[in-house]
């Protein structure tokens, strides 16, 4: 009865269009006030002390950090420096936009982000070189969902937050299925070039101009040395590395490349604070659902239910990662790790898996969600920016959506990609 | 800029963008001061915090006239549009009960925090003042979605919908 009421009234708020923090807020607040006797205040109080959390803060300054850099000149380093070490292969733009999709991740933390800033240069770009408009779409899209996986990363810091892991260790573990979800998209995007004959510059760069790119790039790829560097030397926790990265990339982008004015800077200020609270606000929220999910031994009803089915830990991950894509095509990234990790992180630490991986296989999935129709907002994103028709996009996302996919399987299946660097670097 | 513009939009925005400075501002001095002189300040972080949560519940206030609450409207837009004028309708309504509540027993549950006494932990600053930040969001949030429902019925359409004021 009362589970009844906790999540049939959360799932009838979700339809009719309240905002989902508030959705977990009022199905919390009524299943509190009809189904048990527990007092409502303490909806108030879990409501103040989530939020009041050190390692939450990371999440406003990345979010800054990424709005000041997508503004401040540094994406366009980035596109010529991927340009000059890629852009002669066959099918050069469509991997030019990948990897610098991976660079641009290296010091962002959110999809759209990504796929806004390389997509409003590369997408009309590629429509120039006759490449086929919804793939040019649909690359650029994919690829700004490793903006996820690669560190810094917004849904690691709410993961490690919610799940209580370690965000340097999640950070860490990110990087080698980043760096393979990026080479599966160039491969795709390889095999999809030589058929349709687009061509590449044809230009083998010299030693001198990859210097030389890599020198006019090198204060933006300072970033991704200062965060990782910084918080596995022990200097900065993550969330302080965030802050010297916002402080970094307003002095780069006013004083260094000065393509950041006092008016941008104030704008991004208040676009950042407004991203974080419409995203943290959730967690606030999320805490007394979760409270009252455990209260009503949800998270054991579950992982009975799994494991009635199998007892094979290869079929239970294979059902969860089912479960997991068509959760990620309905709701956003954030919104399903807070739902979703105090239900599933137990289940699986249940059947041996690493709470490591689990973090990475769970945002990888949703990654995959970010570029799955109906609800793809990367594709949204890639449609606005790029004027390309959203039917076209999805036309061409199927060989790869599968690529996508095939690269999940692999990061599953062998758990040292994702385990092997947080247990070398780790203290 | 007239009075309207400067209710409506321009003081919270204002806040948001100090509150988001001090904060970088705290954190960056006190890694990098820990780092070149090697000591540091303990209250800063938890200054910081607090700015933190006063600014998200201000910034969720204003992220309801600017639409940007992380929402699932697919299901809504399936239906025609005098139906999603309901939905709508349903919707403001079940998130003016939440936000009343917060109001409500927020202000009940600073009064009780009063009454204790209880202060903070470095700073000793008493606790009602993190925590007022709460009904003052829902109160905050109860004057949006006012202003939501007589855009709603006034069909001022550009202004409900994701347009952004200027």
């Amino acid at each position: 009865m009362t589970v009844a009421i906790l999540f049939g009234s959360f799932f009838i708020l979700m339809f009719i269009g309240v905002p989902i923090a508030l959705s977990l807020g009022l199905a919390s607040l009524l299943t509190m006030f009809f189904a048990t006797n527990s007092s409502p205040s303490a909806i108030i109080q879990k409501a103040f002390t989530s939020l009041d959390s050190f390692p939450l803060m990371a999440i406003p300054f990345f979010i800054l950090a990424g709005v000041l850099m997508s503004h401040g000149g540094i994406s366009k380093r980035l596109l010529n420096l991927a340009s000059v070490l890629i852009g002669f292969i066959t099918g050069g733009l469509a991997m030019v936009t990948v990897l610098a999709s991976m660079f641009f991740a290296a010091i962002s933390g959110s999809g759209p982000a990504t796929v806004a800033a390389i997509g409003s240069f590369m997408i009309p770009s590629m429509k120039e070189h006759k490449y086929n408009s919804g793939f040019a779409a649909a690359i650029t899209a994919s690829a700004g969902s490793i903006g996820v996986l690669i560190p810094p990363s917004i849904p690691f810091v709410m993961y490690g937050v919610v799940g209580t892991v370690s965000i340097g260790s999640m950070f860490l573990a990110g990087i080698i299925p980043g760096i393979i979800l990026g080479i599966a998209l160039m491969i795709s995007s390889y095999i999809t070039a030589k058929r349709n004959g687009y061509e590449g510059t044809g230009e083998i760069p010299t030693f001198k101009d990859v210097l030389k790119a890599l020198n006019e790039a090198k204060l933006a790829l300072l970033i991704p040395v200062i965060i990782l560097g910084g918080i596995y030397a022990g200097l900065f926790s993550p969330t302080e590395s965030a802050a010297v990265a916002s402080v970094y990339a307003l002095i780069i982008g006013v004083f260094v490349y000065k393509e950041l004015s006092w008016k941008s800077v104030y704008e991004s200020f208040s676009s950042a604070a407004l991203t974080n609270a419409a995203t943290v606000i959730i967690i606030g929220f999320s805490i007394s659902f979760a409270y009252l999910m455990t209260r009503e031994r949800i998270p054991v009803i579950v992982a009975d239910f799994i494991v009635g089915i199998s007892d094979s830990p290869i079929v239970i991950i294979l059902i969860i990662n089912i479960f997991l894509l068509i959760v990620g095509m309905f709701i956003d990234t954030i919104s399903a790790i807070v739902i979703l990790t105090p239900i599933l992180l137990p289940v699986v630490t249940n059947i041996g898996i690493d709470p490591i991986h689990f973090g990475v296989i769970l945002v990888m999935n949703l990654a995959i969600g970010f570029v799955t129709p109906p609800l793809g907002v990367n594709l949204f994103v890639a449609s606005t920016v790029g004027k390309v028709s959203f039917e076209s996009i999805v036309k061409a996302m199927v060989p790869i959506l599968i690529t996508m996919i095939i690269a999940l399987l692999v990061v599953i299946y062998f758990p040292p990609l994702s385990t092997g660097l947080p247990n070398l670097l780790s203290p | 800029m007239n009075v309207k513009v400067l209710l409506d939009r321009r003081i919270e925005e204002f806040i948001l963008v100090l509150t988001m400075a001090i904060m970088v501002l705290i954190m960056f001095v006190q890694s990098t001061s820990r780092y070149f002189i090697g000591t540091s300040f303990s209250w800063g972080s938890e200054f910081a915090q607090y700015l933190h949560v006063w600014q998200i519940w201000i910034g969720a206030s204003l992220a309801i006239r600017l639409q940007s609450h992380i929402r699932v409207d697919v299901f809504v837009k399936l239906f025609p549009p005098t139906v999603q004028k309901i939905l709508n309708f349903l919707a403001i309504s079940c998130w003016f009960i939440f936000a009343g509540f917060l109001a409500i027993e927020g202000s009940k549950y600073v009064m009780d925090v009063l009454t204790s006494g209880q202060t903070s932990p470095s700073l000793h600053v008493p606790m009602w003042i993190p925590y007022l930040a709460i009904p003052i969001g829902g109160t905050l949030m109860v004057i949006r979605l006012f202003q939501q429902m007589y855009f709603l019925f006034t069909s001022k359409e550009e202004l409900y919908g994701g347009e952004e004021i200027k």
